[in-house]
């Protein structure tokens, strides 16, 4: 297990009359290596968890566990800890400050201490995992790239940590469809070809799907569900009810099930309808 | 978010709550006069009563009372130090060293503690119990006045309401971005000058974060009729009642007794 | 003929540049909405749908042409607070177009803007809070809602302000799936039920699908318009422009390709499982 959790609980302004528990209790395991969703309604605590994964939430109770290592919240700790466990957040390009896009990747490699040729090197690699190494882009100012770009830029610049586990927030929230499909195919990539393991957090089902191994569901301050995709989204009602959507071509197929169709309801992409649909009509055709 | 309580408005309906904002102001005014001209104990303490009289009707939660204060309890203890050792006079009542406190900087301190303590629970009291909006009209009302002499002071107060409406929102933004910028190994530890050297990446987009979202509020009171030196209305035009009337006359009283029995 | 509420005539927009060479943002646009009509607007990042809606409600000028609400121009000053009054606006980021402090502080500024009389103010407030679901927020605070609640809030402002059309401008892009429901849902209800004209935004396909209309923007012009059975099942044409189409659509598109004997036009999930059926039935 790469990241664990042990009854963790966090609560904001503890002893406050605002006080509020925002984690009741998360147990977790995530295996390194995967691709891990973490699905869940707004408010449900999904952001608050991903801050403890690399410590800059400290629990109120309960521990957290990093490669088998219980946490520890000493500056030196920390420092390694985040090197090892990237955190995208939302909207990541509203962090952007530096002149250039070299200078803004940069910064994390830097704020290690690392050599200027060892961070040259960082920088090169990370934005030719995000496909914006062109010579071009260097010197550009990050805030004159696309929307698009802008975003893969923050990635790279948590890439250049050279982490082991990619923790993304929400990452496509205000991207169009070619820029998500970007998106997915490098988390695919990332975590397929690079053996990162991936956290996201997202509502875009129909994408992320096909790629992720495990399903977390969280609802008010604790995992209420988890596993594959089969066994997430066989339980609609129970996710209707947090306020959670199924994959599209998943709700398609319980809508031809309920009318009365011979069909698996156990399909999470398009593909999968296609096929599933086409072996019937060949069933038929036999016939 | 250390100060979450400073500033912030209580739900309430108690007596303080449901006063005009406009006399609420009035009224903090001639207790802060009140405040200078108390010097003697006993004026203090018949303060502290009634402001304890009051933040009991507002059902103000102690625990809250001692978040508020926390923030101030520096520049209490600084003053008293100051004040302690260097205002001269009277019986010498500590000696350590070559320092003293004698008896003048002993009641000195004590009358500019009280006053600071006075000044800050009364300003809260006051913010505790009237929304920002409120606050931001009263305000405005009395600076109409001087819209003649060509102050835009329906503009200010508009200004006012929006500063208040965003501060939660723009202090949430950069606990953000200073966690945002943790996880890329920004450390914001160390001595001064090496954290004003660190603060360009928060500081930065907390700048280009402001700029746009002014922005997009601009665009959004534009779209929704907002025009710079247009009438508008109110959806509140607060009421002055009896109670106004009576809490101001009473506060006016106060303050002639104190000045008439040199309290 | 339906009554025209927005037209766009041979309307080129071009952002003011500072090398002073930058493309225009949209070119050529002609365009008419009826009253009561529900318009989606889709097109890849930077296809000027956006800049459109600025357009609609005078918040940009035209650079040429003219643009029209209620057979009034938007180029002149006179007309804009009419206009304004009449067309509301919804962004896509909730927290940046709230202004009260409290909800229905909010949703009486532009009825404030207007200078109404305050019992008027209060009586449509907590009519379209009601309406809206949202009464016991009243007194809330803004920043304590969460994304669906706050666009609600936004929703209702512009409800109170009786505004005969409502210009959309990606308003679920930030919210959860509960959150996008309950605003679609609202959408809806107040283009049947109250006959507002909408003019939506939208990255997402299934929002397009609920539309009348669809009109589809790349690189500032008008490629493509027609109702979503039309637009939504053309995928040659959304795949060019790097869009996706509702789940139906696309996976009755494919079923096409192997063969599969089903009518073009398929966009919503029931029209799908009506054609399998009827299928099944005769095979």
């Amino acid at each position: 297990m790469f990241i664990r959790t042990e009854d963790l609980t966090y609560t904001y302004f503890p002893g406050t009359p605002f006080a509020v528990e925002v984690l009741r209790g998360v147990n977790l395991s995530i295996a390194r290596g995967s691709f891990t969703v973490l699905l869940g309604p707004s408010g449900s605590g999904k952001s608050t968890l991903l801050q403890h994964f690399n410590g800059l939430l400290q629990p109120s109770g309960g521990r957290v566990y990093v490669d088998g290592e219980p946490l520890g919240y000493s500056r030196r700790e920390l420092l390694q800890l985040r090197q090892k466990v990237g955190l995208v957040f939302q909207e990541p390009e509203s962090q952007f400050f530096a002149e250039t896009l070299f200078d803004e990747v940069a910064f994390a490699p830097r704020n290690f201490g690392l050599s200027p040729a060892a961070v040259d090197k960082r920088v090169q690699r990370a934005l030719q995992l995000v496909g914006l190494d062109d010579a071009a882009f260097l010197a550009k100012s990050p805030f004159r790239l696309s929307a698009g770009q802008q975003r893969l830029a923050a990635i790279a610049s948590v890439l250049a940590m050279q982490p082991q586990a990619l923790i993304l927030d929400e990452p496509t929230a205000g991207l169009d469809q070619a820029a998500q499909d970007r998106l997915f195919a490098l988390l695919q990539e990332l975590n397929r070809e690079q053996g990162i393991t991936v956290i996201v957090v997202t509502h875009r089902l129909e994408q992320v799907v096909p790629l992720a191994h495990h399903f977390l569901v969280m609802v008010e301050g604790r995992i209420i569900m988890e596993g594959s995709a089969a066994e997430i989204f066989s339980r609609p009602d129970v996710l209707e009810r947090c306020g959670l959507a199924l994959p599209p071509a998943t709700r398609l197929m319980q809508e031809l099930a309920a009318a009365g169709l011979p069909f698996s309801t156990a399909i999470f992409s398009l593909e999968e309808a296609r096929a599933e649909i086409n072996a019937w009509r060949e069933r038929r055709a036999q016939r | 978010m250390r100060s979450i309580t400073l500033g912030r408005y209580l739900p309430g309906s108690s007596f303080l709550h449901r006063l005009n904002p406009r006399f609420k102001l009035l009224l903090l005014l001639i207790a802060l006069a009140v405040i200078f001209v108390l010097k003697t104990y006993a004026g203090f303490s018949l303060l502290f009563l009634l402001l304890a009289l009051a933040a009991a009707a507002v059902r103000l939660p102690l625990r809250l009372l001692a978040g508020m204060l926390r923030p101030i309890a520096y520049i209490v203890l600084i003053t008293a130090i100051i004040y302690f050792f260097f205002t001269k006079g009277g019986v010498v009542l500590l000696r350590l060293g070559p320092l003293t406190v004698e008896q003048a900087g002993l009641s000195a301190g004590f009358l500019v503690i009280m006053r600071l303590l006075g000044l800050v629970f009364m300003s809260m009291l006051l913010t505790l119990t009237t929304t920002p909006l409120d606050l931001a009209q009263g305000v405005a009302y009395f600076l109409r006045p001087l819209g003649r002499l060509g102050l835009p002071a329906a503009e200010l107060a508009m200004i006012m309401t929006i500063a208040m409406r965003f501060i939660p929102v723009v202090s949430e933004e950069s606990q953000r971005l200073l966690r945002a910028q943790m996880a890329r190994g920004a450390d914001f530890g160390g001595g001064f000058f090496s954290r004003a050297r660190k603060f360009a990446p928060l500081v930065v987009p907390l700048f280009i974060g402001a700029f746009r979202r002014a922005d997009e509020l601009a665009l959004a009171m534009e779209a929704r009729g907002y025009r710079i030196g247009a009438r508008r209305t109110r959806l509140r035009e607060e009421p002055v009642t009896a109670a106004d009337w009576g809490a101001l006359l009473l506060a006016l009283a106060a303050l002639a007794a104190v000045i008439y029995f040199r309290l | 003929m339906p009554e025209i509420l927005l037209e766009a005539r041979k309307l080129s927009f071009t952002y003011p540049g500072e090398d002073g060479e930058s493309p225009p943002a949209l070119e050529g646009i002609d365009l008419k909405v009826a009253a009561g009509e529900y318009v989606a607007l889709i097109g890849p990042n930077g296809s000027g749908k956006s800049t459109l809606l600025k357009l609609f409600n005078a918040l940009l000028l035209p650079t040429a042409g003219e643009v029209f609400f209620d057979g009034r121009s938007t180029a002149d000053a006179r007309n804009i607070p009419y206009i304004r009054a009449c067309c509301g606006m919804i962004f896509q980021n909730p927290d940046n177009q709230i202004v009260g402090a409290t909800v229905e502080e909010d949703v009486a500024f532009a009825l404030e803007n207007q200078a109404l009389p305050p019992p008027e103010i209060r009586r449509r407030v907590s009519e379209a809070l009601e309406l809206l679901g949202i009464s016991h927020l009243a007194a809330s605070p803004p920043h304590l809602l969460s994304g669906g609640e706050k666009q609600k809030v936004a929703l209702a402002g512009v409800l109170a302000a009786a505004s005969r059309c409502l210009l959309l401008d990606e308003p679920t892009a930030m919210l959860d799936p509960a959150g996008q429901a309950a605003v679609l849902e609202t959408l809806q209800m107040l283009n049947r039920q109250r006959g507002i004209t909408l003019v939506h935004v939208t990255h997402f396909p299934e929002e397009a699908a609920l539309a009348h209309r669809v009109l589809v923007l790349h690189g500032g012009r008008l490629v493509k318009e027609g109702p979503p059975a039309e637009v939504l099942a053309d995928l040659p044409l959304l795949r060019a422009l790097g869009l996706k189409s509702t789940a139906a659509a696309e996976l009755a598109w494919l079923l096409r390709e192997d063969g599969f004997p089903l009518p073009r036009g398929i966009v919503h999930n029931r029209e799908l499982v009506e054609q399998l059926c009827s299928y099944a039935r005769r095979i």
